[in-house]
């Protein structure tokens, strides 16, 4: 009787009614209170939720790092420096150039000054601080990469070469080592002067155009820019040309107002079919009549002593007025270290 | 039971008027905080026929009594009325199991189901289910059968069944304001519930709900309900026939029922007149006043009649005690009382809510309102029965011992 009893089909009862009803089919107050239980439930949600991400971040920041926030304000001195770089300076230029006070704490460090100090190395583009707590800073730091170097009056009146970057910045070129320098081309000024500005040279004008032509021959024709020797400005202000002297061509000129590309191809293709030699030395290749190659074949002239010889005079006042003749000569054999 | 207090609201949606009462329930105590009216619209005898009418109106009241209560209702108790609802009655008996023919839960739950189990027409649900005494043997048992020694358990149900669609949309109205409805309560057993006591229920009492568009019904006996019905008329029949008789407005019509109608013609009304507005204003006029008595008694003694007609052998003089109680705007009809006495030959009354309840809410329009909150709280009550008392917590425990 009993298992009859539970299978009897029970009368359909008002509570099989379903009460959901469309908003649309309910008055104003309906959607009104409708929208306030919604609301009242996403808020809870969201209460609910901001709780328990609380609660799983104070547990994280107690469970892993228990003393982070009370070592955060303890006044320890910076121990570390840490420097990384794209460039040869190193931690030993680092701390002669940050030259920290001793017992600093990072607390008491103004970074805003430190990499203002880090800045006026005019090889370094940009610097970047970083405070790790509790004794270490870290820094990381941009340098410039030369593209041609010169000879210039230092401030103590001794002559020193310097190195050139793309955006005409002349800096020591601390760290660089001396092969590496010997591979850049020297760079003449021409009638341009090399002017200071504070405790080291305005930028030179015209040096982006110059490291193009540089690192397309480069990257393009690396046969013909192990030749170059020397870049010249002299006719770059006035004719937008750029002469180069190489070991093989006494001078080639480029134009600004062509391709690099095409020019380089231009050289090359003349050079390897005249093969200029001791015996028919090149004097002048002139790419920059498009089509036409004007090219001088013929002994070099003797070079003038004077000019080989010309040393760099101080001036009067370093502050204002041009030091010297950037460039010696062109003798590579003479200047290069 | 959650210590937090609930705000139950009670929504009679009447021919009309729309009527909100909301109570707040601690557990253990029920408190009327706030109530709403609201000029009933959309609703014929009882079934909401526009329902965007029937929805404004009803939450302009339920609206109107949160505000007055300064609480949001939680959910709602909702009188149900309208002459789609039926009722038909069911038996069945089982033989007791046990060997020694002790009466056993067991029992009572299959003889529970089994008279419950009664397949209804396609589109009618059931809307209550009221239980009549068991017996066992033959012998009547007011309370629970179990352990009582017997071989044969009966039981029967009075089973009211309504249209799906017409009880759907009172419910939806109620949904349109985002309120669940929690229990639906026929108006006859809400306001029978207020208007009687449990020992008239008891001697057996029939108690008379007359609104404006339907007449609900409930006969008592044993104190459980034995018959309830609902006719589609009402007060509203009263109006219509004043106005067709003494050729009138509806509104004229009302207002001379509610100064002048009375449910027995007085000896002294021969010969007198009643002036519709007594202003002396142009359209104001005069009528017989035992005509217009005539009409109104006539229609009421009938509204009596098809009552008495309709419970049939079921209601008889001897087996209801405690006579005739009267509820419903109507009621307020002058004589009205006399009139039931008359038909159904037992004494009658105008029933009146428990003095508990505040003097503002004593109105006889009120009663299905104030029934729907006790008898809802009631039958939820008996579908989920509290823990017990084993199951209490220990400060509840330390608080009923002290």
């Amino acid at each position: 009787m009993s298992d009859s009893s539970q299978t009897l089909p029970s009368a359909r009862s008002w509570r099989d009614i379903p009460q959901e009803v469309q908003p649309r089919a309910m008055s104003k107050s309906g959607r009104r209170r409708h929208a306030l239980a919604v609301a009242k439930t996403l808020g809870g949600l969201v209460l609910g939720g901001a709780a328990i991400w609380a609660a799983v971040e104070v547990y994280t920041v107690i469970d892993h790092n228990p003393k982070r926030l009370a070592t955060a304000t303890q006044a320890v001195p910076v121990r570390t420096l840490r420097l990384t770089s794209d460039g040869p300076l190193n931690e030993a230029w680092l701390t002669r150039q940050l030259a920290l006070p001793k017992g600093v704490s990072l607390v008491e460090l103004d970074l805003a000054k430190a990499q203002e100090r880090l800045l006026a190395c005019s090889q370094v583009r940009a610097a970047v601080l970083t405070k790790s707590f509790p004794d270490a800073l870290h820094v990381t730091i941009n340098e410039r990469v030369p593209v041609a170097r010169l000879m210039a009056q230092s401030r103590d009146g001794q002559l020193r070469e310097f190195l050139v970057a793309r955006d005409g910045i002349v800096f020591e070129g601390e760290g660089h080592a001396a092969d590496t320098r010997g591979t850049l081309p020297w760079l003449d000024l021409g009638d341009a002067r090399l002017m200071r500005r504070g405790d080291g040279f305005a930028p030179i004008g015209g040096m982006d155009v110059v490291a193009e032509l540089l690192a397309r021959a480069h990257l393009e024709a690396d046969h013909l820019y192990r030749t170059f020797e020397a870049v010249s400005l002299a006719r770059f202000a006035t004719d937008h040309l750029i002469e180069v002297r190489t070991s093989e061509i006494r001078t080639v000129v480029f134009t600004t107002k062509d391709d690099f590309f095409r020019q380089l191809a231009k050289l090359d293709k003349i050079r390897d079919e005249l093969r200029p030699s001791a015996v028919a030395p090149m004097t002048k290749v002139d790419l920059s009549l498009g089509s036409h190659v004007p090219v001088v074949v013929g002994a070099l002239p003797a070079p003038t002593p004077s000019r080989a010889v010309a040393a760099p005079k101080p001036v009067a006042d370093p502050a204002t007025k041009p030091v010297l003749p950037a460039f010696p000569n062109f003798l590579r054999a003479s200047t290069s270290p | 039971m959650s210590s937090r207090p609930r705000f139950i609201g009670a929504v009679e949606i009447g021919t009309a008027k729309v009527t909100a009462l909301v109570g707040e329930f601690t557990g253990r105590e029920l408190a009327i905080i706030g109530y709403g009216e609201c000029q009933s619209r959309g609703v014929i005898k009882g079934t909401v026929v526009d329902y965007k009418a029937a929805s404004e109106c009803t939450h302009s009241a339920l609206e109107a009594a949160e505000q007055s209560a300064g609480e949001r209702i939680d959910y709602v108790f909702l009188a149900q009325t309208g002459s789609h609802l039926e009722g038909f009655y069911n038996e069945e008996a089982v033989n007791v199991r046990a060997a020694d023919n002790m009466v056993s839960a067991h029992d009572i739950d299959t003889v529970c189901r089994l008279a419950t189990a009664k397949e209804l027409p396609p589109g009618r649900m059931v809307v209550h289910n009221i239980r009549r005494p068991f017996r066992v043997d033959g012998r009547v048992v007011p309370g629970s059968p179990e352990h009582l020694v017997g071989r044969r358990l009966e039981v029967g149900y009075w089973i009211v069944h309504g249209q799906e669609n017409k009880l759907a949309d009172n419910i939806h109205v109620i949904r349109g304001f985002n309120l669940e409805v929690r229990e639906l309560v026929l108006a006859s057993l809400a306001s029978g519930h207020m208007v009687t006591t449990a020992e008239d229920r008891q001697h057996g009492v029939l108690a008379i709900d007359i609104g404006a568009g339907t007449t609900d019904f409930v006969l008592y006996r044993d104190g459980v309900p034995y018959i309830t019905g609902v006719l589609p008329v009402g007060g509203a029949h009263l109006t219509n026939d004043l106005a067709l008789g003494l050729r009138l407005t509806e509104g004229q019509a009302e207002k001379l029922k509610l100064r002048h109608g009375r449910a027995l013609v007085s000896p002294g009304a021969k010969g007198d007149k009643v002036w519709l507005d007594g202003n002396f204003a142009i359209g104001d006029r005069q009528f017989p006043r035992q005509a217009l008595e005539q009409i109104t008694a006539t229609r009421t003694w009938e509204i009596f009649e098809v009552v008495k007609k309709k419970l049939g052998t079921a209601f008889a003089p001897e087996t209801c005690a405690a006579g005739v109680t009267l509820t419903g705007g109507t009621a307020k009809l002058p004589a009205i009382a006399e009139c039931a006495a008359k038909v159904f030959g037992v004494p009658a009354h105008l029933g009146e809510p428990p003095p508990s309840v505040s003097e503002n809410l004593r109105d006889p329009s009120f009663s299905t309102a104030l029934g729907l909150l006790y008898y809802g709280l009631a039958s939820q009550a008996e579908r989920h029965p509290r823990p017990a008392r084993g199951k209490l917590g220990f400060f509840q425990k330390l608080f009923a011992k002290t």
